[in-house]
């Protein structure tokens, strides 16, 4: 017996199924969307970023960053996010927070902490000493026992002429010479700065005022810079 | 081979492909879930709104939840009429600006209890010399009594006289309404002069 239309017939409704509820479900869910107003202070949302951050975003992605690091807050009853402080005020991911990104780095696993709020925990010279060894006592919010591998790669070493550079890492090498971060690791760390899910709209409205919001320090993830040994 | 085996060769039939209906207990069990899963999309898909995220049920419950308060409603809607059309001189940042317009904030014809005058200027116009925080000021404002709505002109002055760090109580679209049909007349901008006479407070 030819079984091949029913073959046919069985994997075309697969596909169509799968695109359905892939692709052209999402589109008509999300795919209009606009850029919307904080509330309540209606400021527009989200804002741009700038060159150095999209620039950041390629970094982020060539050095696949995504594959540790998640940068989605899941609301309360979906994991332990917001509890874990990775919510700033119990704030969760909605789509509009990426609406600039291309391509969203949301990523799958958590070896690290979420990112979806780092620039809200840390400032840019705390990336770049996380960046350069996460965990080098020695350099200002170091992490005992984190896995993170350092990126030195992203940092050169230079002769210092005249004067130290102004952005010269706080690392000792040899005398006369000084460590600064290439252009990728700026603009890596102003991506990574830059990247607060902080403001909130429709979607996520503050919470009431007899329900006052608790604020959690972020675990698995330097909260308050470590002073430096 | 043993004996036997040959035997149970020579007994066993040839195999044959078949058909056998599958049980109906399963199609029952299938419905059933299929049943299950779509009442819980129902509950808790929110209705396939792209606004509505876990917690909530539905966008009626997202809706409840924004802040209440009719006056920062008010002040929004006013956003967008500064920010598209007063904002070009008045400035974004409400301090106004050399040749363009005198302040807003802190400015003490905005902040004055009645809104009285503001509507006034806000429906007819402004020009001649005012003064303005100790400043004196020599320009004029065009008429937006055709442009704005009574709830568009409420909604922008509220919005003055509550954003950066003015404190003032709103603007109220009856009061525009009231002012409008009382000066419907007037075809000439206001003066400073004329405006001392309407009282503010």
């Amino acid at each position: 017996m030819n079984f091949g239309p029913f073959v046919f017939i069985g994997v075309f409704c697969t596909m169509i199924i799968s695109w359905a509820t892939f692709v052209f479900g999402p589109q008509v869910q999300i795919g209009g969307m606009q850029p919307t107003l904080t509330v309540p202070n209606g400021d527009n949302y989200p804002a741009y970023r700038t060159g150095a951050e999209k620039r950041g975003l390629d970094v982020y992605r060539a050095n696949n960053c995504a594959a540790c690091h998640t940068q989605q807050v899941r609301p309360a009853g979906l994991g332990p996010d917001l509890m874990r402080g990775w919510g700033i005020r119990q704030r969760y991911s909605v789509a509009e927070d990426y609406m600039y990104d291309y391509p969203v780095m949301l990523g799958t696993q958590r070896v690290g902490p979420d990112l979806a709020n780092v620039g809200a925990r840390l400032d840019k010279q705390i990336i770049l000493n996380h960046l350069y060894d996460a965990r080098d006592e020695r350099l200002p919010g170091f992490v005992r026992g984190s896995v993170m591998p350092p990126y030195q790669f992203l940092f050169k070493k230079q002769k210092i002429d005249r004067s130290p550079s102004p952005d010269a890492m706080p690392v000792a090498v040899d005398a006369g010479y000084e460590v600064v971060p290439t252009d990728d690791a700026k603009a890596l760390a102003a991506y990574l700065a830059g990247l607060k899910q902080t403001a909130y709209i429709f979607e996520v409205p503050p919470p009431p005022a007899d329900k006052p919001i608790t604020m959690r320090p972020a675990t698995n993830s330097p909260a308050t810079p470590t002073p430096a040994k | 081979m043993s004996p036997n085996d040959k035997q149970n060769l020579r007994r066993d039939n040839e195999p044959t492909a078949g058909y056998s209906s599958v049980p109906m207990w399963l199609i029952l069990l299938l419905g059933l879930f299929f049943y299950w899963g779509m009442v819980y999309l129902d509950r808790n898909a929110g209705g396939f709104s792209s606004k509505v995220y876990h917690p909530w049920q539905n966008f009626e419950e997202v809706d409840a939840a924004q802040p209440k308060d009719e006056n920062a409603k008010l002040a929004l809607e006013g956003k967008k009429v500064f920010d598209s059309t007063c904002s070009l001189c008045h400035q974004p940042n409400g301090l106004g600006a050399e040749g363009k317009a005198p302040p807003l904030v802190a400015s003490e014809w905005v902040l004055a209890s009645k809104p009285d005058r503001i509507v006034r200027i806000v429906l007819d116009g402004f020009q001649g010399p005012v003064t303005v925080k100790n400043t004196e000021w020599n320009l004029a404002m065009a008429s937006w009594k055709g442009t704005f709505s009574d709830r568009q002109i409420a909604a922008v002055l509220t919005y003055i006289r509550n954003n950066w760090d003015n404190k003032a109580p709103a603007v109220n679209e009856e009061q525009v309404k009231a002012i409008r049909a009382k000066e419907k007349a007037r075809t000439q901008p206001w003066t400073s002069q004329e405006l001392q006479a309407v009282p503010d407070r």
